[in-house]
């Protein structure tokens, strides 16, 4: 059984499998990471940096992550659908370039994703095609890659900021066994909001307001927001030629201004951690270490923040874009051989580490009068399974409408509505009479199912929570078969199809940027493009997914540069200009 | 269900967390979906949860403990009941968020106390139900003090 792991990013996307005993990245397009966004301008989506490069912003989908879980509607499309092509790009470029078919993935959610959120990234999944072994909690993933690397037992934190969101857990590991603690964390915070902070902070000296900026001036100044942070590094300022109107504007940024700007941020994030370790019960002081995970722990300054904060060792040195990815490919490998082992009824024990995480939120039932009655508490260990009764309050009354709710808030109307179902139905009794006992069951993956039954007539109801806002199964079906007319269902022939397709589409895009790469680069790409064309003419497709490596590999490095050089100025085909 | 059997230790309320950790984990790796047959061990390592979680907090321990011997804890004892009520009203009479949080305080550590001597009545059952359903009660308000000090902060 072959296997991958997929970080599913709010900014980047990775894709990770396992050669031997290691965990590697795949490289797609020539990079580690694939930017998480879609542009819908021609009937098949193109995802990645090629999405980005278009700077098309009325077709461009981008940080869809953020509404997973929500009935927000893109360019025609729900976010499970969007995801969805996301991930049948990296599976699909999975395939390709290793040449095998992925029989199974784990894919990764922020640990503070609810329960529809959770839904919604299993129903993107299935739309894409893949089998989905489990989803699992960005920083427990990041925690594998980690403690692998290490072979260590003891208390550790994982602090994971990314491009969307904020993650803290807080685990004990003993014998390959990661146990989570707690977890807390908060969806809506991450480098996305900083870079916003940076872009508002530049357009502010230059007296501008970004009210009055086209969308795709806005994606390209917060692009340039996003590269300075990133840039900076240990200097004292750097700056940024930004092109916005008809004119160049100089952006910068120091270490004051980003200490300024990313303050608040840190205080949310440090907060959020020491809550956590209050519910896990451990204090600062027996932490044996602080994991940094995502793209915002590059920054030196948070680094030292948060080394400050928790007085413990920091460990750092494991690429913090990587980890999660790795984390992800390592467990699914070991899931896989293990579910194979015991299916072969195979006695030799079985090896690799075991996950046991945590329900991140509250999950309970309203009661009378807008309460909540709390039935899996946060920080749970799953699978988990409990029960509650209840009665009725009036004299004959046959139903019972039940709501149930994810969050810690006291009231229902705080808290975010999964779902609302009814037992009918109820022979007519006293008040009180009737035994409704409701079953909560969260599995592996975190997902919730409830079943309620009347215990004297034995009427039972049950019901998957679904998001309310998103999917039916036969929306699903009906989008699959959708799917299908492009993606051709003879795998061969769609296999074909598919590297022909993909590969024109990558040649007009490497003759677009060919003048500005190095000549001498320019040269062999010229050759390997001739070559690459006669292949796709004489059918031989195994040559031309080679000879598109090489030019992966070519053209590679050079993409950023070239990127952020239209950024500096060149006016992109479709950038509006307003005065 | 007795969490007690289940985990083959004994009925006991003193019991050694480090042991029971170590017992948990190792049942967990031969039971948890993740090293089995999908769905066949999701039944299994759910109990092996909710019995670790269970025996892991002292007051559901001692919850489960006294179900498991068959004693009934009376649900509103008159003394707890007096003692209920004057918790909530010097509690409501306070106004800063640092005496909150002194009061906060103090309510933890009068719960360790109890705790402890709970630990040390674990032979005489009736005295133990007697400093649990009041723990009980202090366990619960706790909670509500937590939540709005949370919510001042």
């Amino acid at each position: 059984m072959f296997t991958i792991g997929i970080d599913l990013g709010t900014t980047m996307s990775l894709v990770a499998h396992m050669d031997g005993e290691i965990a590697r990245i795949l490289e797609i397009g020539g990079k580690i990471a694939v930017p998480s966004v879609v542009n819908y301008s021609e009937i098949k989506p193109i995802v990645g940096y090629e999405a980005l490069y278009r700077t098309d912003a009325a077709n461009t989908v981008f940080s869809i992550k953020r509404f997973m879980g929500t009935s927000k509607k893109f360019c025609g499309r729900s976010a499970v659908e969007i995801s969805a092509d996301i991930l049948f790009h990296l599976k699909n470029s999975a395939e390709q370039k290793l040449g095998r078919k992925v029989d199974g993935a784990i894919i990764t959610v922020p640990a503070h994703f609810s329960d529809l959120q959770r839904v919604a990234t299993q129903q993107a999944a299935s739309i894409a095609g893949i089998d989905v072994l489990r989803l699992i909690n960005e920083p427990t993933a990041a925690a594998i890659a980690f403690g692998l690397d290490k072979k260590m037992d003891g208390i550790f934190a994982v602090y994971d900021f990314g491009g969307g969101t904020f993650d803290f857990s807080v685990l004990r590991l003993t014998d390959g066994i990661f146990q989570v603690l707690a977890t807390g964390g908060d969806n809506y915070l991450g480098g996305d909001d900083v870079d916003a902070a940076i872009f508002e902070h530049n357009l502010r000296n230059h007296n501008l307001n970004s009210k009055n900026l086209g969308e795709n001036e806005k994606i390209l100044g917060k692009l340039a927001a996003k590269e300075l942070k990133e840039q900076l590094g240990d200097s004292q300022e750097i700056r940024k030629k930004c092109f916005i109107g008809n004119k160049n504007y100089e952006f910068e940024l120091s270490q004051e201004i980003l200490a300024d700007l990313m303050g608040a941020f840190l205080r949310e994030t440090t907060e959020i951690a020491d809550e956590t370790l209050s519910n896990a019960n451990v204090a600062r002081e027996n932490l044996d270490g602080v994991v940094l995970v995502g793209g915002m722990t590059k920054i030196q300054l948070l680094k030292e923040h948060v080394a400050t904060h928790f007085g413990t060792k920091i460990f750092d040195d494991i690429n913090p874009d990587e980890a999660v990815a790795r984390g992800a490919a390592i467990y699914a490998h070991s899931v896989a051989s293990k579910q194979e082992a015991a299916k072969s009824k195979d006695n030799s024990p079985a090896q690799g580490p075991l996950l046991i995480d945590v329900v991140p939120l509250t999950l309970g039932i309203e009661t009378f009068g807008g309460g909540v009655d709390k039935i899996i508490h946060r920080n749970t260990p799953i699978p988990i399974v409990e029960k509650r009764e209840y009665t009725t309050y009036q004299n004959n009354q046959t139903g019972i409408k039940f709501h149930v709710l994810q969050g810690e808030r006291p009231l229902a109307e705080e808290c975010r509505s999964l779902a609302r179902f009814e037992l009918n139905n109820i022979p007519p009794m006293q008040a009180g009479q009737p035994r409704i006992i409701v079953e909560f069951s969260l599995d592996v993956n975190g997902v919730l199912s409830v079943k309620a039954r009347e215990e004297n007539t034995s009427i039972m109801q049950s019901i998957i929570i679904k998001p309310s806002s998103g999917l039916s199964d036969s929306e699903i079906a009906s989008i699959l078969e959708k799917a299908w007319t492009y993606r051709e269902t003879d795998a061969t022939r769609a296999w074909n199809i598919n590297i022909k397709v993909e590969s024109e589409r990558m040649l007009k895009f490497w003759k677009s940027i060919l003048e500005e790469i190095p000549s001498d680069a320019g040269d062999i790409a010229r050759k390997k493009m001739e070559d690459l064309q006669r292949a796709l003419a004489d059918e031989e497709y195994q040559k031309a997914i080679a000879v598109r490596e090489d030019l992966e590999n070519i053209f590679g490095p050079f993409l950023a540069e070239i990127i952020s050089s239209h950024l500096a100025g060149q006016p992109l085909p479709c950038l509006k200009t307003q005065n | 269900m007795n969490y007690f059997d289940f985990l083959e230790i004994p009925v006991s309320y003193n019991l050694n967390e480090l042991q029971l950790l170590r017992i948990y984990l190792q049942k967990q790796s031969q039971s948890h979906p993740d090293v089995g047959v999908a769905t066949s061990n999701q039944d299994d390592s759910a109990l092996l949860n909710a019995a670790y979680k269970t025996l892991m907090d002292p007051l559901k321990r001692a919850e489960h403990f006294l179900q498991v011997k068959n004693v009934n804890v009376e649900e509103t004892l008159p003394e707890v009941m007096m003692q209920a009520f004057e918790l909530q009203e010097n509690y409501s009479a306070l106004t800063s968020l640092e005496d909150k949080k002194i009061f906060q305080k103090k309510l933890k550590n009068q719960m360790e106390a109890m705790l402890e001597s709970l630990r040390e009545t674990e032979e005489n059952l009736q005295e133990f139900c007697k400093i649990f359903s009041r723990l009980r009660f202090i366990g619960s308000f706790l909670e509500k003090v937590c939540d709005d000090v949370h919510d001042r902060n």
